[in-house]
Order: structure tokens, then C-alpha cells, then sequence
């Protein structure tokens, strides 16, 4: 039997050998190639200081039942006995204003660009559906410092683009600092220094106040079709790290 | 191409440019030039500003290499780099999407020779299968042109592109299946030759 896809196939193979390609010329040296790569930039010196409480809680919390029960024992009442459950806890980024609680299934159903998520940290904790704007967040732990009492350690926001540029960003905190600087070919700006607000400002000269909600630093950047956010405590290196490993999920 | 299939010079290079070698990072461009630039003509159309997006996607990459992960291909993870940097300049200049490509005439194109597979097409059904292929929604197309006009494998294509290996296997056989039905007239011509 025959295959028609083959003879598809095989039409393409035809027009991949026909096309007008560029032919390449001699790679010419770029100056700005002789400017030394940027080294990785040296974490804050708070961040040991939020990883070793960090460890402290997580320690306190692991050893917290013992403890309890060490206290029951010391209580020894007869008659009553002490039933320790897991304590249901909120989800990770509940009462950051980030939207309705919502699957990873739901969020992809919900949107009309392609939802993504970075190999590390991997699937979200809480994912939050604020209109067309897709929140993801994760908890605190190694290599993903938390910030504040949020608990909360990546913050990762998407939203469709529409084909406007974010043309310019000011960022309204004090003493915080905007570098531009690439995702995987794509132009972004990186905000560090813990702004409050940032004002993106679109090609056709609107101007859209972003609440940030982690006290932490900004990776902002554009693809073809979606506006990313990442808040983080991490430094600039860690941050596009995540971003470069953004991998959009399965089609639904 | 997999990490497996790398050849030891190239890690070798990789590993020097992470150091600072501008010229093993030239090499490896020498390397990887041709089919940079043919990923940025898919976007862009133009030779000249194809070669224009090449230049300054290889000075982000090089800027980017220490962040490159030792253990996964380089060829996709340089030309993601390079296809962004081409969507950036199409949406500078406020281009339409489309893929932008002509036909070289009666003469094979590069370094390319006919496979095994390659069958005789008259030059106008040529345009037919090309005007098919632009006619496909960008979905579907970026993953056909990947695949067999650029020859990347599922893998490339998936990094490349930054999709699931499962999504370009499902969007290429949708694709291939809507050229199908779009260009039952020129198979069945093919057929009869």
C-alpha cells in the first residue's frame, strides 16, 4: 500500500534543495566580541543570611512534632490524647493578589498564546489565572531563596503581547537599577534592587503601572507572542538561567 | 545532531569560548553559520538581513555562553538564539508573518544533493508545494520548515523552537497531512511520473 504522506515528503525534499539559500560569508570579527563575557555577578551578602534561616524554619518545622509531642508526654493527662494533622496550609503566593487558584491544565485551557514553564525549578507550586494573565509561583527551598515572609521564592507571570513592544521600562523603586540584557535572543530588561512598581511603556505610547509583589529583583521579557515577568531573589545569572530553560507546554 | 553525535571539537571549543577564545568561538560560528543563516532567512526573508541577524545573534550567544549547559546540543540551543534575534528584527520592522523564500531556479541550492527520495517536479508545481507550505498557519509551518527544509531532527526542532518533542511530532504530522489534501493535485501528477 502506498504512503501518501511519502509523496509529501518527498515533494519537500525536492523544494529544501531548490530554495535560494544565503550562502555564508567569512565570519568578519565583531568588536563587541573582544568585550569580556560577563561573569557571574556576586549574590547579595543577605542571601547566605535568608538560606540559613531559611534552613533554621525548615529544621524547627521538621522537628516541630517531636517537640509537640515531647510536650504532650510532659503533660501527661490522663484521658486526653493529643492528635497530631498536617496543617493545612495555603497555597504558595495565596494573598499576593495573583489571581483565581487554577490548575496547570486549566491555565493552558484558559489562554490564547503557549503557556511555559522552565526545566528548574520544574511545574509550579500554585498556578493563578488573574483575566488572561497566567501567575505561576514557587516555594522557597534550595537554590531559591524566599522572599520575606511571602514563603515564596519564584514568581513567573505571562501574558500575550499582542505584537506591541514593551519599549521602556522605569522602574519606580528607590534605588533600583534597569540594565537591559538578552533570553535566548530575546531583548529584556533586568531590574534589580527592589522596585515596587514598574511602568512599561508600548510602542504606540500607553502606559501600564505592573505591581510587583515579591520584594526582590525583575526579569522582564518579550518573545514574539508573550510578555514575561519573573520576580525573584536570586541575582541575574540564576534569573536567566530559569528563563532560558522556559520550554512552552504540549498543545491542547 | 544529539549530544552523542557531537564531535569532541566541538566541546573542545565550547569550552575554550567559555574561556574567552574569540577565535574558537569564530569557529564554531564557521561551524554552525550555514544553517544560522538559513533559520534566519526563514523568518526574515532577506539574505542581507539574514546575515545582519546572524551577526548579532552569534554576539548574544557568545555573551550567553556561560550559561550554556555542557550537557545538551549546542546547534539548537545557537539557533533558538538566532531565530529570537530574527523575530526581533521582523517585529521592528513590522513585518508580516510569512515565510520569506524564493526559489534558487534550475540550480541546486549550497551543498545540497538530491536523497535518495528527491522526485522530478516541473519548476511551477515547485512554486505550487512552496505557496502550500506558506499557506500553512505558523504552527504548522515553522515546524514543516524546521524539520525539512532545514533537515533538524524532532529533537533540534523541539529545542529550537522551544516545544514539546511531542508537539512537533503532532503539529508535523497535522501539517503534513494539510499539504496533503492542499496539493493532492501535484502528488497524483508526481505519482504518474
Amino acid at each position: 500500500m502506498s504512503e501518501p504522506g511519502r509523496s509529501v515528503e518527498s515533494l519537500l525534499a525536492d523544494l529544501a534543495v531548490h530554495i535560494d539559500w544565503p550562502e555564508p560569508s567569512a565570519p568578519r570579527f565583531d568588536p563587541r566580541l573582544a568585550r569580556p563575557q560577563p561573569e557571574t555577578p556576586r549574590r547579595r551578602s543577605w542571601i547566605p543570611v535568608t538560606a540559613a534561616l531559611a534552613i533554621l524554619v525548615a529544621l524547627l518545622l521538621v522537628l516541630s512534632p517531636q517537640a509537640r509531642k515531647a510536650v504532650a508526654d510532659l503533660l501527661g493527662v490522663a484521658g486526653i490524647e493529643i492528635d497530631f494533622v498536617p496543617e493545612l496550609e495555603d497555597p504558595v503566593g495565596a494573598g499576593l493578589d495573583l489571581g483565581r487558584q487554577v490548575s496547570l491544565e486549566e491555565a493552558v485551557e484558559a489562554v490564547h498564546f503557549p503557556v511555559s514553564i522552565p526545566d528548574w525549578p520544574g511545574d509550579p507550586d500554585s498556578v493563578y489565572l488573574s483575566g488572561s494573565r497566567v501567575n505561576m509561583a514557587w516555594a522557597g527551598g534550595e537554590g531559591l531563596p524566599a522572599s520575606g515572609d511571602t514563603g515564596v521564592g519564584l514568581l513567573y507571570s505571562q501574558f500575550r503581547s499582542d505584537g506591541v513592544a514593551v519599549r521602556f521600562i522605569k522602574s519606580l523603586g528607590p534605588e533600583s537599577v534597569v540594565t537591559p540584557t538578552v533570553v535566548a535572543g530575546w531583548n529584556g530588561f533586568w531590574i534589580e534592587g527592589e522596585p515596587h512598581a514598574i511602568s512599561i511603556e508600548d510602542r504606540s505610547g500607553g502606559r501600564v503601572e505592573e505591581t510587583l509583589r515579591l520584594a526582590g529583583n525583575v526579569l522582564m521579557w518579550e518573545t514574539d507572542e508573550v510578555t514575561n515577568r519573573l520576580e525573584t531573589m536570586l541575582g541575574l545569572n540564576e534569573a536567566l538561567r530559569i528563563a532560558e530553560s522556559m520550554r512552552s507546554l504540549p498543545d491542547r | 545532531m544529539s549530544v552523542e553525535g557531537r564531535p569532541l571539537i566541538e566541546q573542545e571549543l565550547i569550552q575554550r569560548a567559555r574561556n574567552g577564545d574569540v577565535a574558537a568561538f569564530e569557529e564554531l560560528v564557521r561551524m554552525h553559520q550555514a544553517i544560522a543563516l538559513r533559520v534566519a532567512v526563514l523568518v526574515v526573508g532577506d539574505h542581507s538581513d539574514a546575515e545582519d541577524v546572524t551577526q548579532e545573534a552569534f554576539v548574544k550567544a557568545y555573551h550567553a555562553l556561560g550559561r550554556f549547559r555542557q550537557d545538551s546540543p549546542f546547534r539548537p540551543w545557537l539557533l533558538r538564539i538566532v531565530r529570537n534575534e530574527a523575530l526581533n528584527q521582523r517585529r521592528r520592522h513590522g513585518r508580516q508573518d510569512r515565510l520569506g523564500l524564493r526559489l534558487a531556479g534550475d540550480r541546486l541550492s549550497g551543498d545540497a544533493a538530491p536523497s535518495p527520495e528527491t522526485v522530478v517536479v516541473s519548476g511551477a508545481d515547485r512554486e505550487l508545494v512552496l505557496a502550500a507550505v506558506n499557506g500553512l498557519p505558523e504552527r504548522f509551518r515553522q515546524v514543516v520548515a524546521f524539520r525539512y527544509l532545514l533537515g533538524l531532527s524532532e529533537a533540534e526542532t523541539a529545542a529550537t523552537l522551544g516545544i514539546p518533542a511531542g508537539t512537533v511530532k503532532s503539529r508535523t504530522a497535522r501539517a503534513l497531512s494539510r499539504l496533503e489534501a492542499a496539493l493532492s493535485g501535484v502528488i497524483e501528477e508526481v505519482g504518474h511520473e
